[in-house]
């Protein structure tokens, strides 16, 4: 089946744009100026994309298959986590899109479809780690004496700040989303599950 | 294309503090992995004999869990405003030594701005614990674009000069691309860094490949470690092939990547040899002629940083 964008089909197609799935992500991903449509397929963004330049990834090809409703490719693959977030796609499109915001809202989709990455695990110990410390990464013995040797306190943030954060938690379900997420690798969902290649 | 300015913006350089009371933004890498840019950006302020304010308040910034998908915007929102309202009690100017923290505030800000009824969903949430967000009541600035400002202040005070000495500089993808709105050089070809360089005496490195990214991603050093390593490699070895004597970066992620990094590509043979890297913090305190050990904390680091170090004193001394 071939990549490029048959501008045939495209415009035979445009009434059947699948806008359901579009629509979705952009409600519930509030931060995004969500202006996609905008999108003329040029290729710039895979041109200068590290990613793209050693793996399959493609985020011209990702923007389509949002548009066209095609989410088994998108949200199944490895793909949308190979992106590195680097911004190179959306200073140089003409169109200035956001597309790691794109790849954000999707990740989030998938995830919530039970879909995750390799080593998500450590991930997980971030989010613990900041309920448990009130950073994401703990303090170890060892930096402890390094800090203190450098002059400093060697943790720098109080029980009562950690205590806050934990509210924090309560209040906007933190505690549940990261039950949700310890659930999934537990399962080990073996036909939803990922593996980078 | 948006508007992108080809020079540096002299409106926010303007803006920029150079006098206390500064407040210091504490981050998971750059307090509790590599320690010494917290210390060294004390010692910097300390050296410009500007005052600092410290609280044991603040916590993590939120970014990380929010951008590996593990918190959702609500958690990340709230842990925002909670750490700005412990901030704005002390200071109303603070410097960020990590690019994830400015990244997640600038975000913050970006998003209230944009949709105004998040900021009285944020204060319901932390009125719970008994604290409000007011905006616009603490500014953030970038570590390097104050160091930027400060650049001819530093180049009088510092001990050691840089006397040619070749320095790579890698701008990183969060300061300057994730948060173009508010950075203080352009995107696609920044020369802020080499100035601050080139003022202290360095010769800035060009090399291929300047605009890529380090390999870190926003998790790829962990979900597509092969990838992530090929990226780090091309990274290194197109500074390594212009004989650079240190890499230079703004970031912590950038430094543990890149510092971390080198050893597995020897064993994999893709370097024959290694290359220190450093924060611009921990340079300038160098420079300075604070103590490796005892404030930069090279000793956490995992590429040797003693040769640079080595022939920063070698050119000192035959300079007399």
């Amino acid at each position: 089946m071939s990549d490029y964008l048959d501008f045939d089909k495209l415009a035979e197609n445009a009434s059947s744009w699948e806008w359901a799935f579009y629509d979705k992500i952009r409600k519930r991903n509030i931060f995004a100026s969500f202006n996609f449509t905008k999108c003329y397929q040029c290729g710039k963004c895979v041109g200068i994309c590290p990613a793209a330049q050693h793996s399959n990834f493609n985020p011209r090809l990702i923007i389509r298959d949002v548009l066209f409703g095609e989410l088994h490719r998108v949200l199944d693959s490895e793909d949308i986590w190979l992106c590195f977030d680097c911004f190179d796609c959306k200073v140089r499109c003409p169109m200035n899109l956001d597309i790691p915001e794109l790849i954000h809202a999707l990740r989030v989709e998938a995830l919530l479809q039970g879909r995750y990455p390799k080593r998500f695990k450590t991930f997980l110990e971030f989010g613990r780690n900041m309920l448990e410390t009130g950073s994401a990464i703990s303090l170890t013995w060892r930096v402890r004496k390094v800090r203190k040797r450098l002059g400093m306190t060697e943790n720098p943030i109080s029980e009562q700040a950690v205590g806050e954060l934990k509210v924090i938690a309560e209040e906007t379900g933190l505690n549940e989303h990261l039950d949700f997420c310890e659930c999934l690798i537990e399962e080990e969902k073996k036909d939803k599950r990922l593996t980078v290649k | 294309m948006g508007d992108l300015l080809m020079v540096i913006n002299e409106e926010r350089l303007e803006k920029i503090p150079l006098e206390g009371p500064l407040y210091i933004f504490k981050s998971c890498v750059s307090s509790n992995v590599y320690p010494g840019i917290e210390a060294c950006t004390r010692k910097i302020l300390e050296s410009l004999g500007i005052s600092v304010v410290d609280t044991d308040q603040q916590t993590c910034c939120g970014g990380l869990t929010y951008f590996t998908t593990i918190s959702s915007e609500d958690t990340f929102l709230a842990t925002v405003a909670r750490n700005f309202s412990v901030i704005e009690e002390i200071a109303s100017d603070m410097l960020v030594i990590c690019n994830t923290c400015f990244n997640a505030l600038h975000y913050f800000e970006k998003i209230t701005e944009d949709f105004p009824n998040l900021k009285v969903k944020v204060n319901e949430v932390i009125s719970k614990i008994g604290r409000k967000y007011n905006e616009g009541k603490v500014r953030f600035w970038h570590i390097a674009e104050f160091i930027y400002k400060a650049k001819d202040e530093l180049a009088r005070k510092i001990k050691f000069k840089l006397n040619g000495l070749k320095i790579a500089v890698h701008y990183g993808c969060r300061y300057l691309r994730a948060c173009q709105e508010v950075a203080i050089d352009n995107p696609e070809s920044p020369t802020f860094l080499e100035e601050v360089v080139e003022t202290l005496g360095g010769t800035p490195v060009k090399y291929k490949e300047k605009d890529l990214c380090c390999g870190s991603g926003k998790m790829q050093r962990y979900t597509a470690r092969d990838l992530s390593l090929q990226i780090t490699a091309r990274k290194i070895e197109s500074i390594i092939n212009e004989d650079a004597d240190l890499i230079l970066v703004v970031c912590p992620s950038c430094l543990a990547v890149l510092d971390n990094a080198q050893m597995e590509l020897e064993i994999l043979e893709r370097l024959d040899s290694r290359i220190p890297v450093l924060h611009i913090t921990q340079l300038i305190a160098l420079l300075l002629g604070f103590d490796p050990n005892e404030t930069l904390g090279i000793q956490v680091h995992t590429t040797p940083v003693t040769p640079f170090i080595e022939k920063l004193m070698e050119n000192a001394t035959e300079e007399g």
